[in-house]
């Protein structure tokens, strides 16, 4: 087998930009179901286009915990 | 339709008398049924087990009732009294003459009932009975009285007439005659089949049909199946396994309403979990695999009790989220497409497997069937019959509803093959994909979950480990010991020893010196020092300070380190005054050049930094396969609590004291230090990058290590050496990894550094050091090209996922995927890279993430997991999957190899893709490349064997360290030393091998065969010798036996010795007894090269020059005179010695008729024959050939008119000189049936014409000839090709009473079995075995 090789077909058309408790950044394609702790962001397309916008939107790679207590 | 299958009503149809006037005469059998009777002539009753039918009565049914209906179903169905006759030269014809009946054998009576269990004894005993075809009929019946009053029927039939469904139509028309209904008329052109296949072969609908099958599965193709046993490419015997399995009838109802649902036939519903089962197993999408056709019906003639079920191959190009319906409907087209274009499975393999240089895979692997279920109407319950199996595929599903409304299933598959716990779970996966798909309308295969929860709860779970972990920092833990024990010590260092207390102050002063530099948390120093306690205590200083460090190695090239000290942002590197020229210029950071540094004035006490578990702890930079390296962000609470795990799980106190051999420049090197020092133990820190193992080894012993970690590739030396000089310490643990470590590695690790346990660690960066391990006893065995990676450790859990995300099945590959607390926080200045790589954990309760890890793994039965390749080193060549690492593992385990790689490249002459290796050797070796080929090719499976190994002195790097592939060298012929011919004889040979060969230039050291020469090639060289030195006798043996023009010329000076001209040396030494190899009709002996290379060095074998190439041949001989010299051979060889024989194809009969001859002369252990058949059945005397009016005359006129034009007119005429006038006509026969024109291309040797010649001189030879039974042990193997084509396979059994049924070769044709590696390796099974 190969998962590389499937990959891309088998992406889903649309994803969406995800954020967890600790606002760290991922993304979750939108046929399934979101995993617990994460919520969508109202930004959604391409997987790539995804990770696009998360290059400008991640700005602080401190999680939230850690900002809070450095603040 | 196919006019197979269903012929035209208004010409087609034979009339019920027409059939019974012509009954006695014979009809060919069908090309299934010619296989059929092909294995049962070498004796295999498994692939097509008899048929059974066997039924319990309701007590109303009476005896004589039974045999009544027994008569009439006899009289209705021909195949229950069918005959078969041979005829000379081995033609096979049935018939059937409507008065006959099969015998039925009566037992007990209602006076005297036989008990249940000897009823049970009775029947198993007559199932278990074989047929024998030419001299009885096709079925036979037993009916049995029991103690229960009621009867017991069976009937067996022969699969050559009869398929499952035929039995239903059985068991219909008794149960309808029993009770005296009227049953439809039925027109039995069963034996007419044959001829109308034979007919229909060659019609153009037949061509078209073929076209669909080539265009649609093509050359290139993979056979989709289950995930098969590690390394059961090696030895597969034909040994079955069954696994029955239910389905309820809630499930099945449920099946069935959804079929109605959507308008599907229920049993397309059951093939669709096949081929969904299949395709998440194989993790192909694309399948190609088969399901059975009943093929009754369109059967307008109504049901005729025969055998024309047959294989149907489907190709289904799916994705996983295609929904379930959408495969059912794909299922469906495709079964009705195939069987419009239907073509007999037998002849359809032989069309699509026409490849002649490498073995095939079957064109299917694995089968789907449903049995209709049977009427059960009058028989007594509880009797009905487990299923059938059916053994012709490697791997098939049989499913049929059963008596309790659901559904009864069998796995019926090769047990060398296929692992019976796969098949066990595939089992159960089956079910579950029925109770899912049916869930509704939009259910795609990914939305499918094969996994229950509780099981992936099991096998994600980490190694148990009931400590508690406390959230100090690392540093913390450290510190703590040296106010506990000041004096222990710490870290020994060459001729340094640091105690606890020292390290500490040290690495305080420093922190304080850091905390005023303005470092803080999330706050980066560079510690570009070399592996010392200095480096540890920068590490130190800066977790003291809050800060992150990044390890930078001194020794690595300048543009990585300078990409890494800038993308770090680091604020002060800590370096030596010496390595000043490597830091770059323009740095916003402060350097501190630690041999001049005077902290002094700092105070030896811990700053008062409080570190939150969120801060970072360490960056460290890995090198992808492409671009920069990364700097991964490790933060101080998953660290921590990564290494008090791991502490507990190698069992880590204060009495450790490790020696960590990895570089800092991994975070593995940084664990390993940590580690005893967490603990209060000590480390011995080499004080060079490399040792010696010999450095090594006596470090350990004179400081007394206990704990060793060491990269694998390292380690493999270090066991060698200590293997070699008995000095391995005894320790008690080593830890390694970085590498996968094949068993032999293993086997060795474990015998020489005697320790208590070994661990193979296994871990990406991302997931913080060494996130899963694998920790045995030494000595552990394991089945894999690798050991396993074993279970999470701490607060992680692992993955083996399917691209969907979907849990894969144990056993199944799928990439790997790390979630848990254990994980970086992401990729320094890579938001986007971060993301794409740490995604949402769709298992956790809590929230969290999963580390997608580019590495293919799968779960193993005792749920750890085994790493199997990266997720981009798989490739696809002639439609196979390979795995580049497996290759490269097995070039690991050859003798002298110490590192390998293989790539898939382009051929730049061919523009065909190849694989190519590329191998080093370890130190102070040197590789034999033909060496490390052909152990290869005893390894590997063909399709794996690298085209080209190019040995390297080092692998190219690129200045990231890392493997530089453009580098890599294309693979070059050899260059030769070109030798130059140093007297006339040898001047002259090579001038005719450059002409003969077209190769130039030729050193008079190069291999004749080497260099592109065969038999042809040979012989080719010996006439143009002859026409330049009339007076040469030199032989085609001679060229064999010294094959370079050096050692050829030598022989042509000597003169010739005429002993020994028929023989080859293919192997002179050995203590094995002597094989002495017999040569087929056109083939030469050479062709036995490669399994005597396969057979070993300690295996001697001799060939003998094939007849037709023979000097000495003359026309008209007889067996006895061809095998006159090898006998003399033999014994004035191998007189009272033990020695083997091997026959392959006609060489089998020499073999036998020499074995005869010789007797007791020899101490003959076995002769194994290969593929040996009957010649031709044309010219068997006896065999009277039919003309059509005026054909004969007409062939006449052809032969002659070739005659007249054919340059061989000569070598014709004494041929047909030799015929009486009935060979003459079968010879006419013979050129009618051929489907070329007479060739007029002789009489080069190479050409068409002379092949003819050599054939029918041949056929003359053994018309002649009979067979005579004698008493040596036979094995025998025929190849699967010529089983399809129904060729006239001999049973030895007839002749001897020590032959065993002949085993099959699959994949192979008659004559390229002798090269196949499944044969090489059965062989040499059968001759130890013979031993």
């Amino acid at each position: 087998m190969s998962a590389g090789e499937l990959l891309p077909e088998t992406w889903p058309e649309t994803w969406s930009v995800v954020r967890d408790r600790e606002d760290r950044y991922s993304v979750w394609a939108d046929d399934k179901a979101l995993p617990v702790g994460w919520s969508k962001e109202p930004i959604s397309g391409t997987r790539d286009e995804c990770l696009q916008r998360i290059k400008e939107i991640w700005i602080d790679p401190r999680p939230l915990g850690l900002r809070r207590a450095m603040a | 339709m196919n006019k197979l299958f269903a012929p035209n009503q208004t010409n087609d149809t034979v009339p019920v008398d027409e059939v019974s006037r012509r009954a006695s005469d014979g009809f060919p059998l069908s090309l299934a049924q010619k296989r059929i009777w092909s294995l049962e002539q070498i004796g295999n009753s498994t692939v097509f087990p008899l048929q059974v039918l066997s039924l319990g009565w309701h007590t109303s049914v009476t005896l004589d009732q039974l045999q009544q209906a027994l008569v009439q179903l006899a009289k209705r169905h021909s195949a229950l009294r069918t005959r078969f006759h041979r005829f000379a030269g081995g033609r096979i014809e049935q018939f059937s003459d409507v008065g006959e009946t099969p015998p039925v054998e009566t037992l007990g009576s209602d006076s005297n009932p036989l008990t249940a269990v000897e009823a049970a004894e009775h029947e198993a005993e007559f199932i278990s009975r074989p047929f024998d075809l030419l001299s009885g009929v096709s079925s036979r019946c037993q009916l049995i009285v029991t103690a229960q009053g009621t009867l017991k029927s069976t009937i067996v039939l022969h699969p050559i007439v009869c398929d499952d469904a035929a039995l239903s139509i059985l068991q219909r028309d008794l149960i309808a005659l029993i009770n005296n209904e009227a049953l439809a008329p039925v027109i039995d052109d069963n034996l007419l089949r044959g001829a109308r296949e034979e007919e229909w072969l060659e019609t153009n609908d037949f061509t078209t049909a073929l076209a669909h099958w080539r265009n649609l599965i093509g050359e290139e193709y993979t056979a989709t199946t289950l995930p098969t046993r590690f390394n059961a490419s090696g030895y597969a015997g034909a040994k079955r396994r069954h696994l029955p399995f239910q389905l309820d009838a809630t499930l099945w109802t449920s099946v069935k309403l959804y079929a109605k649902q959507h308008a599907l036939r229920p049993d397309l519903v059951l093939s669709a979990a096949f081929a969904i089962l299949l395709a998440r197993y194989s993790g192909n999408y694309s399948l190609q695999h088969g399901v059975l056709l009943s093929n009754r019906d369109a059967d307008a003639r109504g049901p005729i009790v025969c055998r024309v079920e047959q294989i149907l191959p489907l190709k289904l190009e799916l994705t996983s989220r295609a929904r379930i319906l959408d495969v059912c409907h794909a299922v469906d087209s495709a079964i009705v497409t195939g069987t419009r274009n239907l073509v007999p499975f037998e002849r359809l393999v032989q069309e699509i497997q026409t490849h002649e240089e490498r073995e095939q895979d079957a064109i299917v692997k694995s089968l789907f069937e449903f049995r209709e279920p049977r009427i059960r109407s009058d028989l007594a319950p509880g009797t009905s019959p487990t299923l059938a199996p059916r053994s012709d595929i490697e791997l098939a599903l049989l499913v049929s509803p059963n008596e309790s409304s659901g559904l009864d299933g069998l796995f019926d598959y090769a047990e060398d093959i296929y692992e019976p716990g796969l098949i066990e779970r595939a089992s159960i996966h089956f079910g579950r994909i029925l109770a899912q798909a049916i869930g509704g309308t939009d259910i795609r295969i990914k939305d499918i979950q094969f996994i229950a929860e509780d099981e992936l709860d099991i096998l994600s779970a980490p190694y148990d480990d009931e400590g508690v972990n406390d959230d100090r920092p690392v540093h913390e833990h450290i510190a703590a010991h040296a106010a506990r024990t000041p004096d222990k010590t710490a870290i020994i260092y060459a001729d340094e020893v640091w105690s606890h207390a020292r390290l500490d102050q040290s690495a305080n002063r420093l922190a304080h010196r850091l905390v005023k530099l303005g470092v803080g948390a999330d706050i980066s120093v560079a510690i570009a020092v070399k592996r010392s306690p200095e480096a540890i205590v920068g590490i130190l200083a800066t977790l003291k300070a809050g800060g992150a460090y990044i390890p930078v190695e001194p020794d690595h090239p300048t543009t990585r380190n300078h990409h890494i000290l800038h993308d770090g942002g680091v604020k002060v590197i800590l370096t030596n005054s010496w390595l000043l020229d490597r830091i770059p210029d323009g740095l916003d950071a402060t350097i501190l050049e630690l041999d001049k540094l005077d902290l002094s004035q700092e105070p030896d006490t811990a700053p008062d930094v409080h570190v939150h578990k969120n801060q970072l702890a360490y960056i460290m930079y890995t090198s992808g396969s492409t671009g920069l390296p990364k700097g991964v962000a490790v933060e101080h609470g998953p660290l921590t609590h990564h290494m008090q795990n791991t502490s507990r799980v190698y069992g880590m106190s204060e009495l450790s004291r490790e020696l960590p051999f990895l570089p800092f420049s991994s975070d593995g090197g940084h664990e390993r230090w940590m580690n005893p020092l967490m603990e209060g133990g000590s480390i011995i820190l080499p004080d060079q990058p490399l040792w010696t193992p010999e450095e090594t080894l006596t470090a350990m012993r004179k400081h007394g290590a206990n704990n060793a970690s060491i990269p694998t590739t390292y380690l493999q030396q270090l066991a060698e050496w200590a293997d070699l000089t008995d000095s391995a310490p005894p320790m008690r643990l080593y830890s390694f990894g970085g590498e996968g470590l094949a068993q032999q590695t293993f086997d060795l690790l474990s015998k020489a550094l005697k320790s208590e346990w070994l661990i193979n660690g296994y871990g990406p960066t991302e997931t913080i050091m060494t996130p899963m391990v694998w920790k045995v006893r030494a000595g552990q065995k394991f089945e894999g090209t690798y050991a396993p990676i074993g279970r999470a450790v701490g607060n992680r859990r692992v993955y083996v996922l399917d691209p969907d995300l979907n849990p894969c099945p144990i056993g199944v590959t799928g990439e790997l995927y790390i979630a848990g607390e254990g994980m970086a926080r992401g990729y320094i200045g890579k938001p986007d890279i971060t993301a794409d790589r740490f995604i949402p954990d769709p298992f956790s309760k809590e929230g969290g993430r999963l580390y997608r890890s580019g590495d293919l793994t799968r779960w193993r039965e005792d749920g750890t997991v085994e790493f199997v390749g990266r997720v981009d080193h798989q490739v696809k060549l002639r439609g196979y999957r390979i795995e580049l690492g497996e290759i490269e593992a097995a070039l690991l385990q050859q003798d002298g190899v110490g590192e390998a790689l293989v790539v898939l490249r382009d051929d730049e002459a061919t523009k065909q893709k190849m694989l190519v290796a590329y191998v080093v050797p370890k130190q102070g070796r040197e590789l034999e490349i033909a060496d490390i080929h052909s152990a290869l090719e005893r390894a590997l499976p063909a399709y794996m064997v690298p085209s080209a190994i190019v040995p390297l002195t080092s692998m190219p790097i690129n200045p990231n360290s890392k493997l530089d592939r453009f580098a890599l060298p294309a693979p070059t012929p050899l260059k030769r030393t070109i030798i130059e011919p140093q007297n006339a004889v040898e001047a002259e040979v090579l001038d005719i091998w450059q002409q003969i060969l077209n190769v130039s230039p030729i050193s008079v050291e190069d291999n004749f065969f080497a260099i592109g020469g065969n038999s042809l090639g040979a012989i080719r060289i010996l006439s143009a010798l002859r026409q330049r030195k009339p007076q040469n006798r030199t032989t085609i043996a001679d060229l064999f036996n010294n094959p370079t023009i050096r050692s050829f010329a030598k022989v042509i000076e000597a003169g010739n010795d005429q002993a020994g001209s028929e023989v080859i040396v293919l192997r002179a030494s050995g203590t094995k007894p002597m094989l002495y190899c017999f040569p087929g009709l056109l083939v030469s002996t050479r062709e036995y090269v490669k399994l005597v290379d396969y057979l070993g060095a300690d295996q001697p074998a001799t060939g003998f020059i094939c007849y037709s190439l023979s000097e000495q041949k003359q026309i008209g001989a007889s067996v006895d005179e061809i095998i006159e010299s090898y006998v003399d051979y033999i014994r004035s060889h191998s007189k009272g010695q033990p020695c083997y024989f091997l026959g392959w194809s006609w060489g089998g009969l020499l073999a036998y008729e020499a074995a005869r001859r010789l007797g007791d002369e020899i101490d003959l252990r076995l002769i194994t024959m290969v593929d040996v058949c009957d010649l031709g059945t044309e010219f068997a005397i006896g065999s009277t050939p039919r003309f059509k009016p005026g054909e004969r005359a007409q062939l006449h006129q052809t032969v002659q008119e070739w005659l007249s034009q054919t340059a061989m007119r000569a070598e014709w005429d004494r041929l047909l000189g030799v015929m009486d006038a009935d060979t003459y006509d079968q010879f006419l026969r013979f050129v009618g049936d051929e489907k070329d024109e007479l060739p007029t291309d002789g009489p080069d040797i190479s050409s068409r014409e002379h092949t003819f010649w050599i054939l029918i001189d041949n056929a003359l030879i053994f018309r002649r000839h009979q067979l005579q039974p004698h008493n040596v042990p036979i094995h025998s193997w025929a190849a699967d090709d010529s089983l399809n084509r129904g060729l006239n396979l001999i049973d030895w059994r007839r002749y001897s009473p020590r032959a065993n049924p002949a085993e099959i070769i699959s994949g192979t044709n008659h004559l390229h079995v002798i090269g196949s590696q499944a044969f090489h390796s059965r062989l040499a099974h059968r001759l130890n075995e013979a031993l």
